[in-house]
């Protein structure tokens, strides 16, 4: 009998037996067809549209940072990034909101060129940006470190910059990693609900006007926004754990697949 | 010509190594003997605490790797992803210098380069070959060439070739090795033991 086997799968069935319950009641007793309307699954979409953007903007800005750590040694930043991760979630949302206050030069600043975060796309997307951002950067940080660095020191002997090393010989290499750490890092958003609460209760453009993001929507099911709504919240709940499973369970085996 | 004066620490050991000489040295020594240590210090990788490093004239001591006119060849070198032909001339393209096909080809002959295809797919030997051929055509100021001869079935006479193609482009070669007979294919050899060279007549 291998003891830290059958103390680790106990671990994870303890992790996992609430999700299985909401799943069994969603999809079985409690199953309510308030659960499954066209406006849940409009907001599931608007969850998935989001979070994809969150995390191919992840992609574009945060994969240099994660090489530079990967092959620097900058304690600081490192450290920097833990920030956004270790404050409780609906700060961020505050946060944003003064950002882009009319009350403050800094929102001034921003709504004079048209940025609005507060009910919008940009504002739902820029809070899951930053709730996804360090997950996909401690994705991405180790996956770098592994490399050989061999090619890497070539091209730079040959004339590359540090920047052009990631983009011509790195990134090349290294698609699998990438496209792991992105889904991880979208499913990570998709779960997101504190930060895009405060700061996208729903959004005002098209083509999601008055829709609000998934957690959102069944939070606001569970409170009783509809008669019956608890039902609801365990129906649409259980529909939003079968689309975000095969995402993250795409993400590791990319992973798997990419060792 | 290389001058190089250096002294450095890097993990167990302080380096002390003086290598000078233009066209092709060898420095030999034993595993852990610096070789390694000594070459990445040359390349840029390690900092160097005192001295200083002049390739062809010019001190490049303070420079980043970048900005050295040196490569580092190593087994680990070829970049996986491209084809072998795009690899070849992808240093020359990288520094803005025009492509001669007829160059490439004579290259490719000379340092056994009969295959194609992606790069990742090839064999230690055959990448290895095109890591060398691309670091050639890019016409650097010198070649660092650390253990990448160690597979090549043909080394001897591949390092030949290869020293005579550098003369011709007047690129410098400092390449290590494990056995001190290699001093025959050099016109410079060094010996290094705990990190300390000797020069060897």
């Amino acid at each position: 009998m291998n003891w830290l086997r059958a103390v680790s799968i106990a671990a994870v069935v303890l992790l996992l037996i609430p999700i299985a319950v909401l799943l069994y009641y969603g999809l079985g007793p409690f199953r309510s067809p308030a659960g499954y309307t066209e406006g849940v699954f409009r907001s599931i979409e608007l969850s998935i549209v989001a979070s994809a953007v969150a995390a191919f903007v992840d992609f574009a800005l945060f994969t240099p940072l994660a090489y530079y750590l990967a092959r620097g040694n900058d304690a600081i930043v490192e450290s920097l990034i833990d920030i956004p991760v270790g404050i409780p979630h609906p700060i961020i949302g505050v946060a944003l909101l003064i950002l882009d206050s009319p009350l403050t030069p800094t929102g001034q600043f921003l709504l004079f060129f048209g940025i609005n975060f507060f009910n919008t796309i940009l504002g739902l997307v820029v809070a899951l940006v930053i709730m996804s951002a360090p997950i996909y950067i401690k994705a991405m940080q180790p996956y770098f470190e592994s490399r050989d660095p061999s090619a890497e020191e070539f091209a730079m002997g040959l004339g590359a910059s540090r920047l052009r090393t990631l983009v011509s010989v790195v990134l090349p290499d290294s698609i699998s990693g990438v496209v792991s750490a992105s889904l991880v890092a979208m499913s990570r958003a998709l779960g997101e609900f504190g930060s895009i609460s405060i700061i996208a209760f729903y959004v005002l453009q098209y083509p999601f006007y008055g829709v609000s993001p998934a957690s959102v929507t069944i939070f606001q099911l569970f409170n009783g926004a509809i008669p019956g709504g608890l039902y609801a919240a365990v129906t649409a709940s259980a529909a939003m754990i079968l689309v975000a499973l095969p995402i993250t369970v795409a993400g590791h085996l990319f992973r798997r697949w990419s060792r | 010509m290389i001058e190089a004066d250096i002294r450095a620490h890097a993990g167990r050991f302080n380096l002390a190594a003086r290598v000078n000489g233009s066209g092709v040295t060898c420095v030999a020594g034993r595993n852990g003997a610096g070789k390694t240590t000594l070459l990445r210090a040359m390349a840029g990788f390690i900092r160097i605490d005192e001295g200083h490093l002049l390739v062809g004239g010019v001190d490049v001591t303070r420079l980043p790797v970048e900005k050295r006119g040196v490569v580092l060849v190593t087994p680990g070198s070829a970049l996986q992803h491209m084809d072998v032909d795009s690899h070849l001339v992808w240093g020359r393209k990288l520094i803005g210098k025009q492509i001669q096909y007829d160059q490439v080809s004579r290259v490719k002959s000379e340092l056994g380069i009969d295959f194609g295809g992606r790069v990742g797919k090839l064999s230690l030997g055959m990448s290895e070959r095109v890591s060398l051929a691309t670091a050639l055509l890019a016409e650097p100021k010198a070649i660092f060439v650390d253990e990448a001869f160690a597979s090549l079935h043909d080394r001897e006479e591949f390092i030949r070739a290869y020293g005579r193609l550098l003369v011709g482009a007047r690129i410098d070669l400092v390449f290590s090795s494990q056995d001190a007979a290699d001093g025959k294919l050099a016109d410079n050899v060094y010996l290094i033991d705990e990190g300390v060279t000797t020069r060897s007549s």
